[in-house]
């Protein structure tokens, strides 16, 4: 940890770059949040390593490409991974050609759909959440926030996460990217065309989405 | 009169609508719930006056929406008249009227146009329509002279997290559920508090420092506080009211810290603000200055008179339709009570 550099401050934990037995590796340290109070603090940061980490073992059954974790230091809320070569999704969206970006989203959708049906709920679909690797292989690298569920209203509000992000992400290729997305999840979860009915009804229960959700329908 | 915004900026896209030196008035009017408020800003930034009339609901219940557009009807002419007064603006001098549009209560929103509409037909003045959460944003960028903020927008009936993204406003995390405001003002009511319940749950919290655990639900970028909300009424009587303030508060504003935290990961703003109802609350403001410091960010907050709903907040946002000339017709102004900011032409 002592030769570990910070590259990456995302919202929950800090992301350092070093080496783990010789090996490139990434450390996720749930830092403290002192706006929070510390038993509160504690119980999440805990529960969401131990969490985060018995999902990223499932996901790998499902078929997920996500980093290989070394190990869990739970003193520090620690995972030590894999470091994976590649850029965030979210930094190639904007220059990739709309045929390529039906053939990522579909494999995004795919992906999603193979944890749904594994029972797990990524909770962060987010862009910046999934490595494009050189070879235009999709890596899922953030499970902090997953949880295990098969019901049809979870995955539904999975999806729906997905969609908002995507949406103002992403504004321009929304639409592209959001339809390959369902075409392929659809096609991976036998319940699959329920799931996707479902976010119009999570939608119109939010609150000022009458007009939104009738004009995506 | 504070002087917002540089002499030279002045007539910028209002040409022809004005002779040069003008000062060009424009009287804003909130009304989507509780509050009914009158303000007069001037093309240049200048906030001429801010009134406001507030209906308070009867201890032991909320804000009906029915009494809430009557207390409109009962207040308007006086607010109306008081803007005018203290800002020593002539009726006729006006150049146009803008009204809050939406999002809010349908009662109240229609009470609101008509006055609007009436005022704009008889001056024979322009009318436009804002859209009520975008003001909020509007009125601290002007005070606080922000360019491109991360807003967290936390009052009785929103909470949400809205940032410009290619050209839009567009939310970045939301209740999925409740808003602060209510989830506040529902508890307060329970434990005895009268309406509004945020300040009194505040004050009561400062005494405690016993945290009881309770429901903490962040879905990726929103947040749910029904759980919360039934989780904590359901130990009144259990815990002390003044522990459960104190634990409410804490889960609370430590969830909207949170999305707040991942909206600005992921957008990567500069600057944050604090806006609505809830803005005044200082251990919720203590929990954003440690997350915005943590990103290098500036952090900001209304000043209490504009953070709750306020009229001020109209008339600015409406002078900056005004200037890019998004009139909007009589017959066209029909109320929209779910507007949702990324349906906003900017």
């Amino acid at each position: 940890m002592k030769t570990a550099k910070l590259f990456r401050k995302g919202a929950e934990a800090s992301l350092y770059r070093g080496e783990w037995f010789g090996r490139q590796a990434v450390f996720k340290v749930r830092h403290s949040r002192e706006y929070r109070h510390p038993s509160l603090d504690y119980k999440l940061r805990v529960t969401r390593t131990a969490r985060e980490a018995h999902i990223i073992s499932t996901a790998k059954k499902a078929g997920i490409r996500t980093p290989l974790l070394f190990e869990i230091d739970f003193p520090q809320t620690t995972l030590i991974m894999e470091y994976v070569e590649g850029s965030l999704l979210r930094d190639v969206v904007s220059d990739t050609p709309r045929e390529t970006l039906k053939r990522l989203f579909s494999e995004v959708g795919a992906a999603i759909g193979r944890l749904h049906n594994y029972g797990i709920i990524h909770g962060d679909l987010t862009t910046s959440n999934m490595i494009n690797k050189h070879n235009h292989q999709l890596c899922f690298i953030d499970f902090g926030l997953a949880s295990f569920s098969s019901e049809t209203e979870s995955r539904g509000v999975d999806l729906l996460l997905a969609k908002r992000t995507l949406s103002s992400s992403h504004p321009l290729v929304f639409e592209t990217c959001f339809k390959a997305l369902t075409t392929s999840y659809r096609k991976t979860v036998p319940a699959g065309r329920e799931v996707i009915l479902k976010i119009g009804e999570i939608e119109k229960r939010g609150r000022y989405v009458e007009r939104a959700a009738t004009s995506n329908s | 009169m504070l002087s917002l915004r540089k002499k030279n900026e002045v007539c910028e896209g209002a040409e022809g609508l004005l002779s040069p030196g003008e000062s060009a008035p424009i009287l804003g009017i909130e009304g989507t719930a509780h509050t009914f408020g009158v303000g007069i800003a001037t093309l240049e930034g200048e906030i001429l006056s801010n009134n406001k009339k507030e209906y308070v609901p009867e201890k032991g219940s909320g804000i009906h929406p029915r009494e809430a557009a009557q207390h409109i009807s009962q207040v308007a002419s006086s607010v109306i008249n008081d803007a005018l007064q203290s800002a020593q603006i002539n009726p006729a001098e006006l150049k146009a009227i803008t009204f809050s549009r939406g999002p809010g209560l349908g009662p109240c929103l229609r009470t609101t146009a008509s006055i609007a509409r009436a005022l704009a037909t008889y001056l024979n003045i322009p009318l436009l329509g804002v859209n009520h959460a975008i003001a909020h944003v509007e009125i601290g960028k002007l005070v606080h002279h922000l360019e491109d903020p991360l807003t967290v927008y936390v009052s009785g009936g929103n909470t949400m997290i809205l940032a410009i993204a290619a050209g839009k406003y567009r939310v970045f995390g939301e209740t999925l559920d409740i808003a602060l405001g209510n989830l506040l003002d529902v508890f307060g009511r329970e434990v005895g508090l009268a309406h509004p319940g945020g300040p009194k749950i505040e004050k009561k919290a400062r005494k405690s420092s016993n945290y009881v655990e309770l429901p903490y639900v962040v879905k990726g970028t929103d947040l749910s506080y029904s759980g919360l909300l039934t989780a904590s009424i359901r130990l009144i009587g259990k815990e002390t009211p003044e522990d459960l303030c104190y634990s409410l508060q804490e889960t609370a504003f430590a969830m909207l810290a949170e999305v707040t935290e991942r909206a600005l990961a992921h957008t990567r703003k500069q600057e944050v603000l604090l806006t609505g109802g809830c803005a005044p609350n200082r251990r919720l403001q203590e929990m954003l200055v440690d997350i915005t410091a943590n990103h290098n960010a500036t952090f900001q907050v209304v000043p209490i008179e504009y953070a709750g709903d306020n009229g001020a907040m109209i008339a600015w946002t409406g002078v900056q339709e005004f200037k890019k000339k998004h009139f909007l017709p009589v017959p066209e102004s029909q109320v929209i009570p779910k507007w949702r900011v990324d349906e906003v032409t900017l």
